[in-house]
């Protein structure tokens, strides 16, 4: 794809984003060096300050480094796994001897137990482990504004570092929670902030080396309006179609595309009052199968599954 | 949540009704289990879709339910449960009443 002007796509946004001067400093200049293809090894302002009291021992290469990482992750997945599965069997334990969520007493989470190892590897400059701390940040123990800015520099430098779509793609999660204005946040003050965080999204988009990204960039705009819904009974949420329908027409061919175009179909097509479109699909032995063969009928519609 | 619509299937036999299920398991899965769960109402399993229903339609989690009268209008979301058996009897008692007019 093309890089487009991002002056003139942020003219197009529905909702211009009225930046702090900092924040729009830091963001023209990473995205300055994002599109000009800034090399890997070029923080803006030098490597985060780590939270570490120790500075790791051994200076690692970084295939060295990214190793370890996956190692870490694949270690990081199994426990978490195998947390879930304990904590499933003691919950079934729980409510059949009676007990209700007031007296469930779940173990403590295990991330406080790798975030050190994580934070290790990001200090070292592996742009996913430094994705990971971001996204478990709460363990780090560091709050309000001092937080705010350890994570904004943390943000920056893994853009810089160029990395690939997945670590893209949690950055983008990250960044809709810290656009979170849900009043019950654990941290409010520590949030980098719905203008900072959109600023970042489209950073992220103009950037993106695939459609996919660019896509679930928009996605996440989207959505960071409709989860409103959770905590706001009384929020707009129609400004999340602006975003799904850009994301479905600009990146029809992807996969964030088409399930936005979803969303914006749904929106249109699916609400209460509204004469119900027809599916189309094949049965179990293979013939086509309609919704509309049960015409006249009471139609429940499931979309449903085994597990 | 399988054995509520079986009951509610069974239930509405001599209705004019019909549960419509679009099934998001792989091809595999759906094709072995429905038989060994006695899945007998209509259904499309999402897999052998292109694009998948449950994408067309925006589905974001499962399960999803629409509720329709019997002209095809959307009259309930993602009721579950008895809510489901109560918005189905009510768009009965709904038909009835307006063929016996």
């Amino acid at each position: 794809m093309g890089i487009r002007c991002p002056a003139t796509s942020r003219a197009a946004d529905p909702f211009p984003i009225p930046f702090t001067q900092p924040i729009a400093m830091w963001i023209t200049t990473t995205a300055a060096l994002l599109l000009g293809g800034a090399p890997a090894t070029a923080p803006l302002s030098g490597p985060p300050p780590s939270l570490l009291q120790e500075t790791p021992a051994a200076p690692m290469t970084p295939d060295e480094a990214q190793a370890k990482f996956l190692a870490l992750e694949d270690e990081f997945d199994e426990a978490r796994q195998a947390y879930y599965t304990e904590m499933r069997a003691k919950w079934e334990a729980h409510s059949e001897a009676g007990g209700d969520g007031s007296t469930f007493e779940p173990a403590p989470p295990i991330e406080p137990d790798f975030f050190p190892r994580f934070l290790a590897l990001a200090d070292a400059g592996v742009a996913g482990a430094n994705g990971w701390v971001l996204m478990n940040w709460q363990h780090s123990g560091i709050e309000g504004a001092e937080a705010r800015e350890a994570k904004t520099q943390r943000l920056l430098s893994v853009l810089a570092a160029s990395p690939d779509d997945d670590v893209m793609m949690g950055l983008c999660s990250f960044l809709s929670n810290e656009a979170s204005t849900d009043p019950r946040q654990n941290d409010p003050e520590g949030l980098i902030g719905p203008e900072a965080s959109f600023a970042f999204l489209d950073v992220i988009r103009h950037a993106a080396k695939t459609d996919e990204l660019s896509a679930y960039t928009l996605f996440t705009r989207g959505s960071c309006i409709s989860d409103r819904q959770y905590y706001d009974a009384d929020a707009d949420l129609s400004a999340a179609n602006v975003w799904y329908e850009r994301a479905a027409n600009e990146y029809p061919e992807t996969e964030w595309g088409s399930r936005c175009g979803g969303y914006v179909f749904a929106a249109n097509n699916l609400q209460i009052g509204q004469l119900a479109p027809d599916i189309v699909g094949k049965d179990h032995d293979g013939n086509d199968i309609r919704r509309s063969d049960f015409e006249g009928k009471i139609t429940v519609l499931d979309f449903w599954g085994f597990w | 949540m399988i054995p509520h619509e079986k009951a509610l299937v069974q239930r509405m036999q001599d209705e004019p009704f019909v549960l419509f299920g679009i099934n998001s398991d792989d091809a595999d899965t759906y094709h072995k289990k429905r038989d060994e769960m006695g899945v007998t109402w209509p259904s499309v399993n999402d897999d052998s879709v292109k694009p998948k229903i449950s994408t067309s339609w925006g589905v974001q989690g499962w399960p999803t339910i629409y509720v329709l009268d019997h002209k095809g209008v959307i009259r309930f979301k993602n009721v579950r449960g008895e809510q489901m058996d109560k918005a189905v009897d009510e768009l009965l008692a709904e038909m009835k009443a307006e063929a016996g007019k």
